[in-house]
């Protein structure tokens, strides 16, 4: 009898959800579109810097010293100028990125007192990229002047060069952006269409009025929120497996940990993220409300993540907060998963957040939207 | 009540059923209008004039092309073929001469009053300066100007449509196109809102307007019937009654049931047209009133049944919309409800179902139900009647549960405890006032959920749903979407779906409301056949004639109980006398005769009028008087039991009125 | 008579939006509470990068290296005890492990390479990035050190100059930022749910049966929310100069001109959304996917748009918020005036122009559809 009431709000939900055409086109294919476009667009490194270059030495070696700075892709050549005033304009109106100003007396200098002074100029607008570059360009400088002086050791022909770091990138050695993005990617379509969509649906039926008719039936008021989970939550994780799919075809992330412990995550997540939903929806009064309030939800947790910034990044306080946002927690398990091949004995931790959030939710949207049946 | 009219200083409008002018260009010409959706068409050639200043009916049942018809008229939609010119115009370049009431809610509910208005004037550019003068004007002829900072999805239903009319008119359109406009507001509110109808014809404002009450219909001059897309009769209401050519028996007996099972027998041998029960008596057609009266009489005589009183009428409106839907067939099905076998012996009749002592409700400082006391036993009929906000739905809303209760003690099938526990849900059906249905599922969808959720095995689920969809007439069309279902259809639907777990106690919240009349009274029927086997039915209607058939019933207003009893005794309770009166010229005459009683006293009854005087000798020479010094003709007078309606409207006035 | 209607619009969606008190009060509140989490948490320089060195060597060679790994104030020693190597890097304990091994010193003595050995934590890409640059810059110092000479005197000399911002505050640049993707997801939610509420509640017939033409609904709807829009931006500078200190630097009148053009263009793309989809449910969706989306990861809020590769770099032209962002940095840190702002507001208007004849051109029929 249970089973049969049950059956028949899963089936009523299902029908419903899947009939709204535009919203299922919405939580399905456009995740798989946005999914591979942010995959190939979101790139945290920094290149093609517009070089503006003032060379008021004009010889061999300053012209090696351009060269250098635009060996690796990091700095272009935007163009050349011939006074000082000009240059400094050029960055300041954000017309290059960077400008470089080799004094008249540069080699001269170096040959004489073996040092010698080089001005780099650079738009400090974009905090992010011109950090990267003050770092980038160090390194140019200090490679140029190693270079010049195993030139000039004469004791030093033939020898090797003494001290080496040799780097090597774990989990990602080749630096894929992609790598990083796409899991924060996932987490953030996830997290988006789970609050809203949950919400948005649930509060549906009060806003038709159907609500009354549906609690004047013998359903226990247990079936009708299973019923309102289920098949949304059924919805997003073909999204999920669509965009792992991605994930794997498009931008070949490892999938070096168990599958299975990916999609148990990460069905816990999307029951996370519905039953935050359902919980906004009891809370509010009409639509309105609830997509505001959904919003307001969701953005603190996509931004404080870690999906797109690194969460070791932020202040301590925010560090802190990040323990009680379930979406950070869902990215370390899907990047461990994914690129690093980790396993419960590492991130523990984090599974036992994610079922004590998924527990907490449940219980309070439950809670609440029996509540609001009553 | 304030004097509705009192703001009405039209010219009086020239009696245009003698002297329709030919030469003039018809207001609204419709030619060969055609409308198809996909595959479906819901126009199917249509002809049409409206002269200037005409009321014009277009009725016809639930899903007969009539809100197409309008979307087209509003140039709304577009037509597949055929032209629709308004005032010489396309429909759609005709806009700003038209207003154009929908069926669906047209107002915004989140603005006041006085915004809604000013929204509407600003969108039909009404002169500045004028605004406020046509606002007061109109405020006032709706009684509205109290409520002028009142949200609009805070007012009852007949002041919603009152004020959706106020926002038609602030751009004094010349066309008025009402698609149901009366459907959920009260009998007090409807006969106001046709009053200000025929106030507005007469300042030459043409109004085309559909309803599902024929009642109603009587009012307009002329009235279409349409039927499956089409236009099947047109013409004057008196016209159609003659082309008609049958005769009406009324029949008052206090066997009814009786009565017309007997009747019957002389329908299916072709003797009589027609029978039917209609609130506390029968109607009967024939096309011989004389020969009719005589076969009635011997075919009770040979059923031993007596009756009080036969009496020939000219035929109704709703006599002539019957007959012509019988003709094509599409009468709804009454199939006997499947029911599953009885578990135990059918509960006494004894039992009470439904108890409510001292039942109260506060909104605030709102008295929204005071002191309320019911009994309700099984196997009974109870009506719950009163104007819009007079508490019904919050009293059923109490009993099932969904409201709590601010004081009093209540029992519903002996339960006093625990009202919400899924048991006693099980034994009880409800269906809501509008949104029983999920409008983005299909017809079986819903239906399949909802005895779903009642746990009927599936055997007889499939039993069930077939039953449902052979009583709606919608076999084979059980795929449509809900949302695209007719409003008049969905409440059948609902109701198939209230009942399909064979409840033991049934609450209808207006079942009827905007169902066509033939469907209305297969409503009734199934209804009685619930009560019959058991069932204890409490139902809100707006619809007196139907409320007749409640076995007992009371009155509420202002959320208390102000008469209760059956028919008859409510009736009978009534003081003073009620006449109806056969005049030539209907609304003239009522105009008249308001201006000297109350206007609660003075009603339109179809193409009659009824008076409720208390003091008949000294009275009525001052109606004849009355009538005669304004030159308007009395062709009848008749002393009558009062009907239910004049009850109704008798006691809410006598109560302190109906609330805003 | 069409400025009538259109002011009869714009007054009406007015005072519909201020009715529910509750929608109000968040459609203000929230953009700030955005704003300050925002502006507050996220960081995208590197900082307390946690390492683990294992100094196998313990020579003053290795030693001197480790301290000039700590002193470029990026790492900070993790809490690492174990044994097995990689492991604090799989415990997500540290970001990178540093292992000088035994023989280092001698081998660099001899003559031969001395091998530091680095692993990074790859899959945080961003700070494997700033790791990798310090670990490589140190080495070459170490290196340069270890040639001879102390770095300063040595060769050629940077001197590095950071206009605007020579201190890198963040805020200067995540605030500026954030209030043109603040901007860009409210207004257009607003007027989506406006629009769609209409068609669901079917006052929308109201409107298809006056003579109301498109254009001037669309125009009065959206000078309404434009207007909420402003006032939402005006609340979010203030608090922006309260609260981060982010003020104008030289002219601001590019902004208060560009600001009412940015909400041009963000609010028709509501509109469009509000006229092609039919339920609340599916807009707020689309609004999410598309608008939340791009405009946090395709307007150059956080990352380079110079370092998108060219297919997908032409998305972010028509991007309204890339240009908006812009000028906010403009504005509020470069201060380059009108000079060099003009094209920016131009790009919009052209892209709020356009938007706004494709909204036109989905609602000209001003009627139902069969």
């Amino acid at each position: 009898m249970l089973n049969r009431r049950l059956f028949a709000l899963l089936i009523k939900e299902t029908t419903e959800l899947l009939r709204n055409r535009q919203l299922v086109i919405f939580l399905t294919i456009s995740p798989v579109i946005s999914m591979v476009i942010f995959g190939y667009v979101l790139n945290s490194n920094v290149s093609h810097l517009r070089l503006g270059i003032l060379d008021q030495n004009q010889v061999a070696i300053s012209r090696e010293l351009i060269d250098a700075f635009t060996a690796n892709q990091v700095f272009l050549v935007d163009g050349y100028t011939y006074k000082q005033q000009d240059l400094t304009n050029q960055v300041k109106r954000g017309k290059v990125d960077a400008g470089l100003i080799i004094p008249s007396t540069f080699s001269q200098d170096l040959m004489q007192t073996g040092t010698s002074e080089i001005a780099v100029e650079i738009d400090g607008i974009n905090a992010y990229s011109s950090g990267l570059a003050k770092g980038y360009i160090a390194q140019i400088i200090t490679q140029f002047n190693l270079d010049l002086l195993l030139q000039n050791q004469p004791i030093s022909t033939g020898l090797e060069i003494p001290i080496q770091s040799q780097i090597t990138f774990r989990y990602n050695p080749g630096t894929l952006d992609s790598w990083f993005f796409v899991p924060g990617v996932i987490g953030t379509i996830i997290t988006l269409s789970a609050i809203l969509a949950a919400a948005v649906e649930a509060v549906r039926e009060k806003d038709q009025g159907t609500l009354e008719q549906l609690l004047m039936t013998p359903v226990a008021s247990t079936a009708i929120l299973i019923s309102k989970i289920v098949p949304i939550s059924g919805l997003l994780t073909v999204t999920l497996l669509m965009c792992l799919v991605v994930a794997y075809g498009v931008f070949q992330l490892p999938f070096r940990g168990n599958l299975l412990l990916l999609l148990i995550f990460s069905i816990l997540y999307i029951q996370i993220g519905v039953a935050l939903g359902l919980a906004i929806s009891a809370f509010s009064k009409n639509k309105l409300q609830t997509i505001l309030v959904g919003i307001f939800i969701t953005i603190p947790i996509i931004l404080l993540g870690g999906a797109v910034t690194s969460v070791s990044s932020m202040p301590l306080l925010f560090r802190w907060i990040a323990q009680i946002n379930p979406l950070y927690h869902y990215l370390v398990i899907l990047r461990g998963i994914l690129l690093k091949g980790t396993g419960l004995e590492v991130w523990w931790l984090h599974a036992i957040a994610m079922i004590g959030f998924a527990t907490l939710t449940l219980l309070v949207s439950a809670h609440r939207y029996r509540k609001q049946l009553s | 009540m304030p004097q509705i009219l009192a703001h009405a200083s039209f010219p009086e409008k020239a009696d245009r059923t003698l002297s329709t002018p030919v030469q003039e260009i018809a207001t609204i010409a419709i030619r060969k209008l055609y409308k198809h959706y996909g595959t479906t068409s819901a126009l199917r050639g249509i002809d049409l004039e409206v002269q200037q200043g005409e009321l014009f009916g277009l009725i016809g049942p639930d899903g007969a092309g009539k809100t197409t018809a309008f979307n087209i008229l509003g140039g709304v939609m577009e037509a597949t073929a055929g032209n629709a010119l308004i005032l010489g115009l396309p429909a759609r370049d005709a806009r700003n001469y038209i207003g154009y009431l929908t069926q669906q809610f047209s107002l915004y509910p989140d603005l006041s009053v006085e915004e809604n208005i000013n929204y509407s004037a600003g969108l039909r550019l009404v002169p500045e300066d004028q605004i406020e003068a046509r606002r007061t004007k109109y405020l006032t002829l709706m009684q509205l100007d109290r409520f002028r900072d009142r949200l609009a999805g805070r007012l009852s239903g007949g002041m919603r449509q009152k004020l959706a009319l106020c926002c038609a008119l602030i751009s004094e359109p010349r066309v008025l196109l009402l698609d149901e406009p009366t459907t959920g507001v009260d009998t007090i509110a409807r006969r106001e809102f046709w009053d200000i109808l025929a106030s507005l014809t007469a300042q030459d404002i043409t109004i085309v307007v559909a309803t599902p009450d024929l009642d109603e219909a009587e009012r307009c001059d002329r009235v279409a019937l349409m039927y499956d897309g089409q236009i099947q009769q047109i013409g004057t209401p008196a016209q159609l009654k003659a082309d008609l050519g049958l005769q009406r028996l009324v029949i008052r007996t206090s066997a009814l049931f009786k009565t017309e099972q007997a009747l019957l027998t002389l329908v299916q041998t072709g003797e009589l047209a027609d029978v039917s029960t209609l609130g506390d008596r029968i109607e009967v057609l024939t096309p011989d009133a004389q020969l009719g009266k005589k076969q009635v009489r011997d075919r009770l005589a040979q059923a031993d049944l007596d009756c009080d009183r036969i009496q020939p009428e000219v035929a109704t409106l709703e006599n002539v919309f019957t007959t012509l839907l019988r003709r094509q067939g599409s009468v709804p099905q009454s199939l006997p409800f499947p029911r599953s076998p009885p578990e135990s012996a059918i509960t006494p009749a004894s039992t009470i179902a439904i108890a409510a002592r001292d039942l109260n409700r506060h909104f605030g400082n709102f008295h929204a139900v005071v002191d309320l006391n019911l009994d309700i036993h099984y196997g009974e009929v109870y009506g719950l009647l009163g104007a819009n906000g007079a508490g019904k739905t919050t009293t059923i809303k109490m009993l099932c549960g969904l409201l709590p209760i601010s004081s009093g003690t209540m029992a519903i099938a002996g339960e006093t405890g625990d009202l919400r526990s899924p048991a006693l849900r099980q034994r009880m059906g409800y269906m809501s006032q509008k949104f029983t249905l999920y409008d983005d599922l299909t017809i079986l969808e819903n239906l399949q959920f909802y005895s779903g959720v009642y746990g009927i095995p599936p055997r007889q689920q499939r039993e069930k749903i077939r039953w449902v969809l052979a009583i709606c007439g919608l076999e084979g069309q059980e795929h449509l979407l809900t949302r695209q279902l007719p409003g008049g259809w969905k409440q059948r639907v609902a109701f198939g779906a209230s009942v399909m777990h064979e409840p033991e106690i049934l609450f209808l919240d207006e079942p009827t409301s905007g169902v066509d009349v033939l469907a209305r009274q297969q409503f009734w029927q199934l209804i009685n056949d619930f009560a019959r086997n058991g069932t204890a039915i409490l139902v809100t209607t707006h619809y007196m004639n139907e409320a007749e058939q409640c076995n007992r019933m009371c009155f509420m207003v202002a959320g208390r109980k102000v008469a209760e009893g059956s028919a008859s005794e409510i009736k009978a309770a009534q003081p003073g006398q009620l006449f109806e009166l056969r005049v030539a010229q209907l609304q003239a005459s009522y105009d008249r005769l308001r201006q000297h009683w109350e206007p609660w006293r003075v009603s339109i009854f179809g193409d009659r009028l009824h008076i409720v005087l208390d003091h008949s000798n000294q009275e009525l020479p001052q109606v004849e008087s009355l009538l005669q010094s304004a030159n308007l003709p009395l062709l009848d007078t008749q002393s009558l039991p009062f009907s239910l309606e004049d009850a109704f409207i008798g006691e809410v006035q006598r109560a302190g009125g109906a609330p805003p | 008579m069409i400025i009538r209607r259109i002011r009869n619009q714009f007054f009406k969606e007015l005072e519909q939006f201020q009715r529910d008190r509750l929608g109000l009060a968040l459609a203000f509140i929230l953009p700030v509470i955005a704003l300050l989490i925002i502006g507050l948490a996220i960081r995208l320089e590197a900082k307390n990068l946690s390492l683990v060195v294992r100094d196998l060597d313990q020579t003053s060679l290795s030693r001197s290296y480790i301290e000039r790994l700590y002193a470029t104030n990026l790492f900070v020693p993790a809490q690492w005890q174990g044994e097995r190597f990689p492991d604090a890097l799989d415990r997500d304990q540290a970001q990178v492990q540093v292992t000088i091994p035994p023989g280092f010193s001698a081998d660099v003595d001899a003559g031969k390479t001395g091998n530091v050995q680095v692993v990074i934590d790859g899959s945080d890409v961003i700070n494997a990035r700033v790791i990798k640059l310090a670990i490589d810059g140190t080495t070459l110092s170490v290196l340069q050190e270890r040639l001879g000479k102390p770095s300063e005197t040595l060769g050629v000399v940077a001197q590095v100059r950071l206009w605007f911002n020579p201190g890198r505050q963040e805020s200067l640049f995540i605030v500026p930022g954030s209030y043109g993707v603040i901007l860009a997801i409210f207004p257009p939610l607003l007027i989506a749910i406006a629009l769609v509420r209409e068609k669901e509640q079917g006052t929308i017939l109201q409107l298809y049966a006056s003579s109301l033409s498109a254009f001037e609904l669309l125009v009065g709807k959206s000078l309404a929310y434009i207007a909420v829009g402003l006032g939402e931006a005006l609340i979010l500078f203030i608090v922006g100069w309260l609260f981060f200190g982010v003020g104008f630097v030289g002219d601001p009148s590019p902004l208060f001109v560009g600001t009412p053009v940015f909400m041009l263009a963000g609010v028709q793309l509501g509109l469009i959304i509000g006229i092609f989809t039919t339920t609340q449910s599916a807009a707020v969706q689309a609004i999410g996917t598309i608008k939340v989306l791009t405009a946090f990861l395709l307007a150059g809020f956080l990352f380079p748009l110079s370092s998108v590769p060219f297919p997908f770099s032409i998305f972010s032209y028509f991007v309204p918020v890339r240009y908006y962002i812009e000028l906010c940095r403009d504005v509020f840190v470069r201060g380059s005036g009108w000079f060099g702002t003009w094209h920016l507001i131009v790009a919009m208007l052209v892209l709020g122009i356009a938007e706004f004849g494709l909204a036109w051109w989905g609602m000209r029929r001003m009627q139902l559809s069969s």
